[in-house]
């Protein structure tokens, strides 16, 4: 083995401090008593649900463990840490194995009372099997959260790329949460258009085509924060402004933020002792009542208008090469404890108050739905809470470099293992990309009459493709790799979640993938 | 004459451009993000009705085509655009690809080897250079059966090659493009693709078919296509679990005489003259609702009557369509009238009232429960079991029309597409050459992809070499010299 292919660690760190150990120490005396804590709700032992809460632990576990050695390198912690990943990984498996079994007694007993016969042989097991666990929205994020962690397992075995962990155990454990705060996890019997045995492969290639593809954004966005010599740190501090500012542009439902100056979620109510979103009635039906929430909007237009500023003040000062003004490097800071703000405030909201008092206008609409006493909820708005930490972790990372350079360079591989690394992710991402658009279009002709009909998600996963495409051509034939390449890797992640999730979530006009929200 | 070469040579240098595909493919996927976000389900009609404040916003709506931007002119444009800049950059590269395959530098002189990324050299004494030659010959042979060897003077070479038509896979990629491009393509102008709302028991002859600019137009098909009937099956929480229709095709030069039929379902369609009849939804049609009861003897305790009881209750002419009032007779002479149907009777779901009037000239008025099936059985000891399978509404099916006469190309493209992306991806053109001469073995080797992959094999085998050919405990070569990217030193 020649010395590219293992990363660069200070073999002369292989004692571990004594803050390290009492650190592993408490971490693990937490963990014991969540299982402890946790241990009546934790399910039987042969049900999916036990499986997985173990490996939301082990992945906590192992992410925990990740950032320890990110601060201090001990190859003992890495394999402890590697060894807590694959555990929890095998099972998630075995929990999705319960939950596909799961699923196809309640396929069973659905169609043998619908049809009041006594399923036997050959047709028993199709009803049986034909319900994979990746079949609505809750089973498709936690299959997400798998594919991650697998692409991360196989990465860890071929780079051993440190801070990737840290970014891909907290996407998949961000999937793993979205699935239990907001989709139903509820079994529900296959709609007639998923009964076919397409499903298999076309989804099992789009999840790990996308976490290939989120594996790949994250691994080029340490290539840039790696290499000095590639964008300057102004440039840095610029195209965090610009993603930072757009992501809050859309997080505030555009224009709604700057005209009123609110951040609205969803609000809560109390409903046979369950908090339930609460409703109100709006022209006969009911609707979602959404809340603005205090303090976030302010935050929010303070963080858009610095996130300007900061573009602004780069392009005033950018024939000054390589010179960073310190003017900017305080609005960098400015940024990042202004987005750590906001997040603070929801949490607060969601977390600490627990009361919202409405006047009696607002209220007098609100009693159709869920009664008072209403509160903000941790439910009020995961999505946006996970874009929200997605782009709160890029900050901190540009904090990293600004401040801790020499730390944060000494730990990374060199540029060109990352460069790599991610060039592989990419061409996994494109393979597995170009199968989920023919398995799609195979399966559209054989159940929608067309094979391709301009659906948001089958163009979302075009533009995927054409992304990726112009990505292999910049490096092949252009011989553009390094910056603008990783700064296309980056740009593949944001088009992954618009077509990934855009489409479930109903940001677009709804299309015919969108039964998988149900 | 010079003027049109001129021009020509121009467009080829256009066209053979990578930055001009890279713009092309940045508009298109400009047009799907923008069919991504915007309702393209609404015609230019409804659109204008819905804001048509600002003349050149509308205007401008209307020269893009916005609301149905996947078939405005300029997206097809882009299309043709890139079909032709693939076709271009194929064509441009093909000598120099073709020569690079079949005519390789099979000797790794002083002069070639400062092309080539990976090198390596091993010392051997100048004793043991002539039987060396047949060790060498293994070290190559490793690597696949020998292509070529020649010698000149003291100095030998050796090449060998992996993989070689590896290149060819991002060709077929490009191909398989142009092919599922401009079939696709050509579907837009010769494909039909529209939908069919045929009330039960009724024909329907003309297709409805979005057609440039959003309009709606009828498709003639040349022959009707009738529903005979519509069946939706669903679950206990009535979510529908299948639904089919059976359809007939009654075609006018057999003086309107049905030419095929068919029962399709959900991923099982009908196909007849290249049209394809897909079941894709249902519609309820307001209208007379009807009961469906299905009435089956009460078996005694002989085998036969078990058997016809369950071939009773498994068969759909034991079901009887009844509007509330109506009256059933049997055979037997018993005859049987819905009541009335009561939504939810105290928590156990929909229940049926029904009056019997027995062959004895009897009445008697009963529940029967659509959640509960085995219930009439179980609780009331008639001679006729009766079941309430719920109410049947009278629908209309929603039949998509599709035809694609190039489908078969699409396949044979994506075939192509798999076959080009598993070379360009999972094979990888590698060379080797061996040059000996006295007192040193050159390595040398050389991947057109997966360059990093290629390192650490290159590295194994110049340490196998090493090994190999100095068998000493101690070689004198020192190490083998692996020519990779230098350790980068930032600050």
């Amino acid at each position: 083995m020649s010395e590219v292919w293992v990363s660069r660690t200070s073999r002369q760190d292989v004692r571990i401090s004594t803050g390290m150990k009492l650190t592993i120490a408490v971490c693990t005396i937490v963990m014991l008593i969540a299982v402890w804590v946790g241990r009546d709700r934790a399910g039987d032992i042969l049900s999916s649900t036990y499986w997985f809460n173990w490996a939301g632990l082990l992945y906590f576990m192992g992410l925990f463990l990740q950032i320890a050695i990110a601060i201090q390198y001990h190859p003992n912690v890495r394999a402890g840490s590697v060894v807590a990943v694959a555990t929890g990984f095998i099972s998630q498996t075995i929990g999705m194995i319960f939950r596909w079994h799961e699923a196809g007694l309640v396929e069973l007993s659905a169609v043998e009372r619908a049809q009041d016969t006594v399923l036997t042989g050959m047709s028993r097991f199709v009803v049986y099997t034909q319900h994979p666990p990746w079949s609505n929205l809750f089973e498709i994020m936690v299959f997400m959260c798998w594919g991650i962690v697998l692409v991360f397992l196989v990465s860890e075995i071929k780079w051993r790329i440190p801070f990737l962990g840290i970014a891909s155990l907290s996407l998949a454990l961000t999937a793993f949460f979205l699935a239990t705060l907001s989709a139903p996890a509820a079994v529900k019997p296959l709609v007639p258009a998923l009964q076919s045995w397409w499903i298999m492969i076309h989804v099992i290639s789009s999840v790990v085509a996308y976490a290939a593809g989120s594996l790949a954004a994250a691994i080029s966005l340490l290539y840039l924060f790696r290499k000095k010599s590639g964008m300057s740190e102004s440039g840095l501090i610029a195209s965090t402004s610009i993603v930072s500012g757009v992501m809050f542009f859309i997080l505030g439902r555009g224009m709604e933020l700057l005209t009123s100056g609110a951040y609205r979620v969803k609000l809560f109510g109390a409903y046979e002792g369950e908090w339930m979103p609460a409703a109100a009635s709006v022209d006969g039906a009911f609707a979602p009542w959404y809340q603005p929430m205090p303090g976030v909007g302010g935050l929010m237009i303070a963080t858009i208008l610095v996130a300007c500023g900061l573009v602004g003040g780069y392009l005033f000062h950018r024939r000054k090469e390589r010179t960073l003004p310190t003017l900017l490097k305080y609005g960098a800071i400015l940024l990042f404890v202004l987005t750590s703000g906001s997040i603070l405030c929801q949490l607060y909201w969601q977390l600490v108050s627990s009361e919202v008092v409405l006047d009696t206008a607002q209220a007098a609409s609100l009693t159709a739905g869920a009664p008072a006493p209403w509160r903000f909820h941790v439910r009020s708005n995961p999505w946006d809470m996970a874009l929200f930490l997605i782009i709160w972790f890029g900050q901190l990372l540009l904090m990293v470099r600004l401040f801790a350079w020499k730390q944060l360079n000494k730990r990374l591989p060199k540029a060109a293992t990352l460069e790599s690394a991610s060039y592989y992710c990419v061409v996994v991402a494109f393979s597995l990309v170009g199968v989920v658009l023919v398995t799609g279009a195979l399966w559209a002709h054989y159940a929608w009459g067309r094979y391709w009909g301009w659906d948001p998600k089958e163009t979302g996963a075009l533009v995927i493709w054409l992304v990726y495409a112009l990505y292999l051509h910049m490096r092949h034939i252009l011989g553009w790799s390094g910056v603008p390449q990783a700064v296309v890797g980056v740009i593949g992640f944001f088009v992954i979640i618009a077509s990934f999730l855009g489409v479930n979530l109903g940001w677009f006009a709804s299309g015919l993938h969108s039964y998988g929200s149900a | 004459m010079q003027a049109l070469v001129g021009v020509v040579e121009l467009f080829w240098r256009v066209f053979t451009s990578l930055k001009v595909a890279f713009a092309i493919i940045f508009g298109l996927a400009a047009g799907c993000f923008w069919g991504m976000f915007f309702d393209q389900t609404k015609t230019l009609e409804e659109h204008r009705s819905l804001w048509a404040e600002a003349q050149w916003k509308s205007a401008a709506f209307e020269f893009f085509e916005l609301h149905d931007v996947f078939h405005s002119w300029w997206f097809g444009a882009l299309t043709i655009l890139l079909i032709i800049g693939l076709a271009a950059i194929s064509i441009d590269r093909l000598p120099k690809i073709w020569f690079d395959i079949h005519q390789p530098e099979r000797k790794m002189n002083r002069r070639h080897e400062q092309f080539l990324s990976f090198i390596a050299r091993v010392k051997v004494a100048k004793s043991t250079s002539g039987h060396i030659s047949s060790v060498v010959e293994r070290i190559i042979t490793r690597k696949g059966n020998l292509l070529h060897t020649e010698r000149e003077g003291e100095v030998q070479y050796w090449f060998n090659e992996r993989d070689r038509y590896s290149r060819t896979g991002v060709y077929l990629i490009h191909i398989a493009l142009i092919v599922i491009m401009s079939s696709s393509f050509l579907t837009t102008f010769y494909g039909i693709d529209g939908m069919l709302m045929i009330p039960e028991g009724e024909e329907a002859r003309y297709v409805r078919v979005r057609g440039p600019g959003g309009y709606v137009y009828n498709h003639d098909l040349g022959f009707s296509v009738s529903c005979q009937d519509f069946r939706l099956k669903t679950f206990i929480d009535s979510a529908p679990m299948d639904f089919e229709s059976d359809l007939v095709i009654l075609e006018p030069e057999l003086g309107g005489l049905p030419a095929a039929s068919k029962t399709i379902q959900v991923n099982h369609p009908l196909e007849y003259k290249g049209y394809t009849f897909y079941q894709a939804s249902y519609q309820p049609i307001s209208g007379e609702q009807k009961v469906m009861l299905d009435l089956c003897e009460r078996p005694d305790d002989t085998i036969e009557s078990i058997e016809k009881y369950r071939a009773c209750k498994m068969s759909t002419e034991s079901i009887y369509h009844l509007a509330i009032g109506d009256k059933v007779t049997l055979a037997n002479g018993a005859g049987y009238v819905p009541l009335e149907v009561i939504e939810d009777y105290m928590g156990l779901g929909q229940a049926l009232r029904v009056e019997e009037k027995n062959a004895a000239g009897v009445r008697t008025r009963f529940l029967v429960f659509r959640d509960y099936p085995k219930f009439d059985e179980q609780v009331r000891r008639g001679e006729t079991i009766v079941g309430f399978r719920g109410l049947d509404k009278v629908y209309a099916t929603g039949i998509q029309v599709g035809k694609s006469p190039f489908i078969n190309v699409i396949f044979f493209g994506f075939v192509l597409l798999f076959v080009g992306l598993y070379m360009s991806y999972f094979m990888s053109q590698r060379r080797y050459w061996v040059r000996l001469e006295p007192g040193m073995v050159t390595l040398g080797g050389a991947a057109r992809w997966h360059k990093e992959a290629f390192a650490k094999e290159f590295d194994e085998w110049s340490l196998w070499v090493e090994a190999i050919v100095n068998k000493s405990e101690k070689p004198d070569f020192g190490h083998a010299e692996v020519d990779l990217p230098e350790e980068e030193e930032d600050e």
